[in-house]
């Protein structure tokens, strides 16, 4: 269980860190369609499964309209994977003096926060999105 | 005790922001429904973090058109990412004693997130002459 101190610290990087680099993934990356972009916020509760359905979707043959989606997942993946690495040696988030297994603990308990804490900017960036093209599309139709 | 009587000063301010926002996005505030916007005052309210309101609208602006309409979510989440920052910054200016720390400066944006959204679903809901007519 995380204190409050770590919560709080969390908080923060969220805002300050992580709120924006997911405005700028989005802005740089094609993102998938929503159905995927919900299942990804619904996997980043449990951090095992996320990096697994993430891998699993990298690893998938995606064709024609969803050829990007190989190289959206390959991003985030890299992205997750170093952030797990910030969460002990940049934001102080993990005691130094815990035992193996206890940093191990920690670091997945704080690196799972920190991939929600992500992935929720992401996705709601990413709808946004996704809902924008949606209605241009829709007002070129149109005229 | 003297972040909330700086907090106060600044968010006197807001009343008038939140009549021009109210006024020149008529159109999607008169489809926006009820609940959503006692929603987001809740939203605000219950926030630990500014990335909670942020997300909340442009969740809505993705499923609604409404929220889009006259470019409403775009101008709230302009003034709550941008301005509201920016008179954070102001407010924590003129505090006296040592410089804010971050968590401080994080509550201090979200006292004043909470006053404007609570002002703007005000206005949204029960809009005054000002808004109608645009007399101030």
């Amino acid at each position: 269980m995380l204190n409050e101190e770590t919560l709080q610290a969390v908080r923060l990087i969220s805002d300050n860190l992580l709120y924006p680099e997911a405005v700028t993934f989005v802005n740089e990356n094609d993102v998938p369609e929503d159905s995927q972009l919900t299942g990804l916020l619904e996997y980043s509760r449990q951090n095992d499964d996320l990096m697994r359905f993430i891998k699993r979707q990298e690893d998938r043959d995606w064709t024609g309209k969803k050829e990007h989606y190989k190289t959206f997942y390959r991003s985030l993946d890299s992205y997750l994977n170093n952030l797990r690495k910030k969460c002990k040696d940049e934001f102080d988030l993990v005691p130094a003096d815990l035992g193996r297994t206890e940093t191990k603990e920690r670091v997945n308990e704080v690196s799972t926060l920190l991939a929600q804490e992500y992935i929720t900017h992401l996705v709601a960036e990413a709808l946004l999105k996704n809902a924008k093209e949606r209605r241009n599309r829709k007002r070129g139709e149109r005229t | 005790m003297e972040i909330a009587k700086i907090v106060a000063l600044k968010v006197d301010s807001f009343y008038n922001d939140a009549i021009d926002l109210v006024r020149n996005t008529q159109g999607a505030v008169e489809k926006i429904k009820k609940s959503q916007l006692e929603k987001l005052r809740g939203v605000s309210e219950c926030a630990t973090k500014v990335s909670d309101v942020l997300n909340y609208i442009k969740r809505q602006a993705a499923r609604h058109d409404s929220w889009v309409q006259d470019d409403f979510a775009d101008k709230l989440l302009d003034k709550i990412g941008r301005k509201l920052r920016k008179d954070m910054e102001e407010v924590c200016s003129q505090l006296s004693g040592s410089p804010a720390d971050q968590a401080e400066k994080q509550q201090i944006h979200l006292m004043l997130i909470r006053e404007y959204i609570d002002q703007v679903v005000a206005h949204c809901l029960y809009p005054g002459p000002e808004v109608k007519t645009g007399a101030q």
